[in-house]
């Protein structure tokens, strides 16, 4: 309990461009291209996806930032 | 709607609005930045401008929204001002372009949840009204996606 990290999920909405959000996962979590294309094709074709993890406070941060770009984010504690 | 932004070589882009839709878009972005300034943070169209940090915890939820909401909903007033403001330049810079896409996502995120916007479209009654903003929605995506072109130097993605 308290030890294993807290995930950042990232939802599949039907607002936000597939383009828009690989350059937020460039910009804010610091993927290369690719990375963050793949990433925004598994939110989108599988509804929600793992975008990052770490500590609460980490998690938390990323989520924040996520959020002042639009995107919907939500911090999950590993169970 | 297309060719509103034209990239140039001195890292930017030329502003290829016409004044009429200029207007439109400066007076939405500063209206809205003025509601959202007026607005308390539990306005049901917030849904989408600060939504839920858990779907399974809602005192996490609560509290996050209770220590991020304030900052996130003022990074929201400020880049829909930015954008009121820099629209009527000839040039914009990719570093305050960089600036634009969330203010114009806050923007079709917006009208995406007065309209109740789902994969086909609005599931709000289509009135006049309705499809006035349903285009201006596309209008904004079409501006975003040239946006995005011009700050990743106009690769694809």
């Amino acid at each position: 309990v308290g030890v294993l990290p807290w995930s950042v999920v990232v939802w599949n909405d039907p607002v936000n461009l597939v383009n828009y959000v690989a350059w937020v996962f460039e910009r804010v979590l610091g993927y290369d291209r690719p990375a963050a294309r793949a990433l925004t094709l598994r939110v989108h074709e599988d509804g929600k996806a793992v975008v990052a993890w770490g500590s609460r406070e980490k998690a938390e941060s990323d989520v924040k930032r996520l959020h002042a770009y639009g995107i919907w984010a939500t911090l999950e504690r590993m169970r | 709607v297309s060719g509103q932004l034209l990239e140039t070589l001195d890292g930017g882009a030329r502003i290829l609005i016409p004044e009429a839709e200029r207007e439109v878009i400066a007076e939405f972005a500063a209206d809205l930045a003025r509601w959202l300034q007026n607005a308390g943070s539990r306005e049901p169209f917030f849904y989408r401008l600060l939504p839920p940090a858990s779907l399974t915890d809602p005192a996490l939820a609560e509290s996050f929204r209770e220590l991020t909401g304030d900052e996130i909903l003022t990074g929201h007033i400020e880049g829909l001002r930015r954008v009121a403001a820099e629209i009527e330049a000839d040039f914009v810079p990719v570093s305050r372009l960089e600036g634009w896409l969330p203010a114009i996502n806050v923007m079709r995120l917006f009208l995406a949840t007065v309209l109740d916007l789902d994969e086909k479209g609005p599931t709000v009654t289509r009135t006049k009204e309705a499809e006035t903003l349903y285009s201006f929605f596309g209008y904004l995506s079409v501006l975003q996606e040239e946006a995005l072109a011009v700050v990743s130097g106009g690769q694809d993605g």
